[in-house]
């Protein structure tokens, strides 16, 4: 079964206390899309680390394709020994 | 206070990158926290800034050990999308190769779980067996690892002398390498069953060579949170077994 749905804002509500399975997907998305779920303010990242802001999908979009995912998916600056612009 | 024994992300007893916290009552595990992420390469961020003839190599290198099952995912998604029918023998193809990956695949996981309780000759057996089907595979496709076999319409190479299974057709590879499959606009869902459980693959088109949105949902996503739950009540010794039985792999979780 596919559902295809859209949310006015980047929120939503939590299925993961009726539907544990569903608790590292709504992670994932928050750290792709910054979409956040109702009431699991407080859980951690899934893929992402640390101080990393959440959305790296979306705050990443306009990136060229010759920069390093690397260099823009951590909070840190980027390798000394890199050009490839500081973190987005 | 009961004992926290963290191990990895990087431990002599695991063979890739994650981290799982057992929180123990004497030799029972309590609790368990499992993080993930330390292989995150974003290839779905990377899928949408390639096209499709350069994602089809991408999404194969998902996954080191079921590489095949990605680009058939990913082939039957543009198949779908540009409404395609594979030839018979094409389909033949991709059977057989499925199935030497799902062959080899359990070949792994079955040595790693005996290899994991002690049981060193039952090991060695799998591997030597697994080994066979490697050869196969490598005979079909020149690699032993990232086949290169499917490509949106059919197969990259032909398999001409079955009883041998060997040696490509030059002539024929070329002939499908010219046809180029135009992708229109849509959506596309597709799911297989891949060695370690079902695969999800989305792909969403604009009409242009570069992908809007491509989404790979591997079978170890959904299964590792359940090894939290299995470990409770269990002893700290059974833990490595109960997590191997579920032949996890991290290089496709992080993607």
């Amino acid at each position: 079964m596919n559902i295809a749905t859209t949310v006015p804002e980047a929120r939503a509500e939590s299925i993961a206390d009726i539907w544990p399975a569903a608790d590292w997907a709504e992670r994932e998305a928050r750290d792709h899309y910054a979409l956040e779920f109702a009431g699991r303010d407080g859980s951690p990242a899934l893929m992402l680390r640390g101080e990393d802001e959440p959305g790296l999908f979306t705050r990443t979009q306009e990136l060229r394709r010759d920069v390093d995912p690397a260099d823009a998916a951590h909070a840190e600056a980027p390798r000394a020994d890199t050009d490839a612009g500081g973190p987005v | 206070m009961s004992p926290v024994i963290p191990i990895g992300p990087y431990h002599p007893a695991l063979e890739e990158p994650y981290n799982i916290e057992l929180v123990c009552d004497g030799e029972a595990v309590r609790e368990a926290h499992i993080t993930v992420g330390f292989n995150f390469r974003a290839i779905e961020w990377l899928a949408v800034r390639k096209n499709y003839t350069q994602d089809l190599a991408l999404v194969e290198r998902v996954c080191g050990i079921c590489s095949n099952v990605h680009t058939l995912t990913f082939s039957r998604a543009l198949e779908q999308l540009a409404g395609v029918e594979v030839p018979a023998r094409a389909q033949h193809i991709r059977v057989i190769v499925h199935e030497a990956e799902r062959l080899h695949s359990h070949h792994l996981w079955a040595g790693v779980a005996a290899e994991v309780i002690g049981f060193q000759t039952l090991f060695m057996t799998c591997f030597a067996l697994r080994e066979k089907v490697m050869d196969m595979l490598e005979a079909v496709s020149d690699n032993r690892v990232n086949y290169a076999m499917n490509k949106p319409g059919g197969v990259t190479r032909d398999i001409v002398d079955p009883g041998m299974v060997a040696a490509t057709a030059r002539a024929i590879r070329t002939a499908m390498e010219r046809e180029i499959i135009p992708i229109p606009g849509g959506e596309a869902c597709v799911r297989i069953e891949g060695p370690r459980g079902e695969v999800f693959c989305y792909v969403a088109s604009d009409g242009s060579d570069v992908p809007l949105r491509v989404r790979i949902r591997t079978p170890t996503f959904q299964n590792m949170p359940t090894v939290a739950l299995m470990v409770r009540g269990q002893t700290l010794a059974d833990v490595p077994l109960i997590q191997a039985s579920i032949d996890p792999c991290y290089s496709c979780t992080d993607r």
